[in-house]
């Protein structure tokens, strides 16, 4: 455990690209390129001064490398590990380590994808098992589906109780211009959609969206002068257990119980201190998991905790205020995101969907098929 | 080829069984952890003492759904808790989607060749099970 590394690194820049479907002939790498022009700018960093550069992508195999290139950095750090949608929140944890032994400043993490707009349809860096493959589990969906079948089954877990996440995160989604899925949502609407994959129907998923990101990270010194005021990293945590889904042991228990614990203990809180979490959710059953692994709840107590607005707007467990994967925004890599709205919400920028007084979040992703787990714990200046 | 190489595939090795019917898993000479699939060390303890041993091919349903798709009748899609202790993918035949449930006892029907379309995916050879008889 790293405990040198609590409070040694700072946001100070975050953006979001053009999202929902940004028109054809975009492409990722054009994304990343306007989601740093303007985190750049509401930070007031500049492009030379960036000499850290992470990225992952299911479309670039060097992801560093090739968005390096378009933009014209040369960084003297370089980092695109790719281990599913949760690597930006590992780029964070990694960023924040290279900028403590001083192997860079400023640290630059993007992301970008036109999953929805692109040419070639869905785009996936999805590599399947021989031993999975011929049986025709729909990627990654059924996998996650058979994971909610067994948590329903071991726990008591409701359809109305998954139900009543993708009912929340529309709620809050109600509240951001930016998110993709704006109308009203009601459990039975959830339901009664076309079923996909059981137990899941087509509103237990998230939306498809293009969308990109970036992230500045640097030292609490150099924020000083900054214009944003600094989100500092408390603790970070990842693990990853396995890769494939029937090399899952318990298919209800994920690697976020390392990656939490980890993240948490570095930090030196626990779940009664946060005031708002950003949990990536691709499937309904997401929020449920992540709540109990990290701890904000029994393992088997996600349902019946869920639900009954506490992890919505006026909750008092806000999870996803930007409307999350369901509702505002998946372009297939959603990490970053939780990261972007994190910082919004410590700096008191959540403008309709501010939660009052947030000084510490949790930012929380996975990544593959419940394969890998990251976590980062956000606070403000007030946090000791 | 040079001199010493000498790697038997255990990809091969899985498919080579499933050409004669038999689901293959792995047993550790030196800690006994039982594995699958086919490996060249013990995930546990990562010996290369490691032996293939066939399945007697039942097992229990660990989890379970049903791909509903735009062109094809609904199908299932099971993790499968052997009875030697690994776990598996595969599909239950000869019973209906709703009574595939958590739980449910199954036994080896049958495995696809490659050439087979019941085998979709078309390169692999596909096992598929049945509810076990009484």
């Amino acid at each position: 455990m790293n405990e040198d590394l609590r409070g040694k690194a700072c946001i100070v820049g975050v953006a979001e690209s053009d999202l929902g479907a940004v028109g054809e002939g975009v492409t990722p790498l054009d994304l990343q390129a306007q989601a740093m022009a303007r985190a750049l700018d509401e930070s007031g960093l500049r492009k030379s001064d960036v000499d850290g550069l992470f990225s992952a992508s299911v479309y670039y195999q060097m992801a560093s490398v090739e968005v390096a290139e378009y933009l014209g950095i040369q960084p003297r750090y370089t980092d695109s590990t790719t281990v599913g949608g949760c690597s930006f929140i590992v780029h964070l944890h990694h960023a924040a380590t290279a900028l403590l032994t001083g192997a860079c400043d400023v640290a630059l993490i993007l992301y970008g994808s036109t999953q929805r707009s692109g040419a070639g349809g869905f785009t996936t860096n999805a590599n399947p098992s021989p031993y999975e493959l011929p049986y025709g589990p729909r990627m990654p969906i059924s996998m996650y589906a058979m994971s909610a079948a067994r948590h329903m089954h071991q726990y008591g877990t409701t359809r109305e109780q998954l139900a009543e996440v993708a009912v929340q995160t529309r709620a809050w989604a109600r509240m951001n211009p930016k998110a993709f899925m704006r109308d009203p949502l009601t459990v039975d609407e959830v339901l009664g959609a076309r079923m996909i994959s059981e137990p899941f129907t087509l509103l237990d998923c998230c939306v498809v969206t293009d969308g990109g990101g970036a992230v500045i990270v640097t030292r609490p010194d150099r924020a000083k002068d900054l214009r944003q005021e600094p989100v500092y990293l408390l603790g970070a945590g990842e693990a990853h257990w396995h890769r494939h889904i029937h090399q899952m042991p318990d298919l209800t228990v994920t690697a976020g119980m390392d990656s939490g614990k980890r993240a948490f203990e570095m930090a030196g809180l626990t779940p009664k201190d946060v005031d708002v979490c950003q949990l990536y959710d691709a499937f309904t059953i997401f929020p449920v998991m992540h709540l109990e692994d990290l701890g904000f709840c029994e393992k088997g107590e996600g349902g019946p905790f869920v639900s009954g607005g506490r992890i919505g707007p006026g909750g008092d467990c806000p999870v996803n205020t930007n409307g999350g994967g369901m509702s505002y925004c998946h372009p297939g890599m959603y990490g970053i995101f939780t990261i972007i709205e994190a910082t919004r919400q410590l700096r008191n920028q959540g403008e309709d969907r501010q939660v009052d007084g947030a000084e510490v979040a949790v930012v929380h992703g996975v990544g593959g098929v419940w394969s890998a787990a990251a976590t980062s714990i956000l606070g403000t200046a007030a946090v000791p | 080829m040079a001199d010493g190489n000498a790697i038997q595939p255990p990809l091969k090795a899985y498919e080579d069984a499933l050409g004669k019917g038999e689901i293959i898993y792995q047993a550790c000479g030196d800690c006994g952890h039982v594995a699958f699939y086919p490996r060249l060390v013990c995930p546990e303890c990562g010996s290369t003492n490691v032996e293939y041993r066939p399945s007697a091919g039942k097992g229990e349903v660990y989890t379970r759904t049903v791909v509903h798709s735009r062109d094809r009748d609904p199908y299932n899609v099971v993790l499968i808790d052997m009875d030697e202790g690994f776990r598996i993918m595969s599909t239950v035949e000869d019973a209906p989607n709703d009574d595939v449930q958590i739980g449910m006892r199954v036994e080896l029907k049958t495995v696809y060749p490659v050439e087979d379309a019941n085998a979709k995916a078309g390169r692999l050879p596909k096992h598929v099970f049945k509810p076990e008889s009484s």
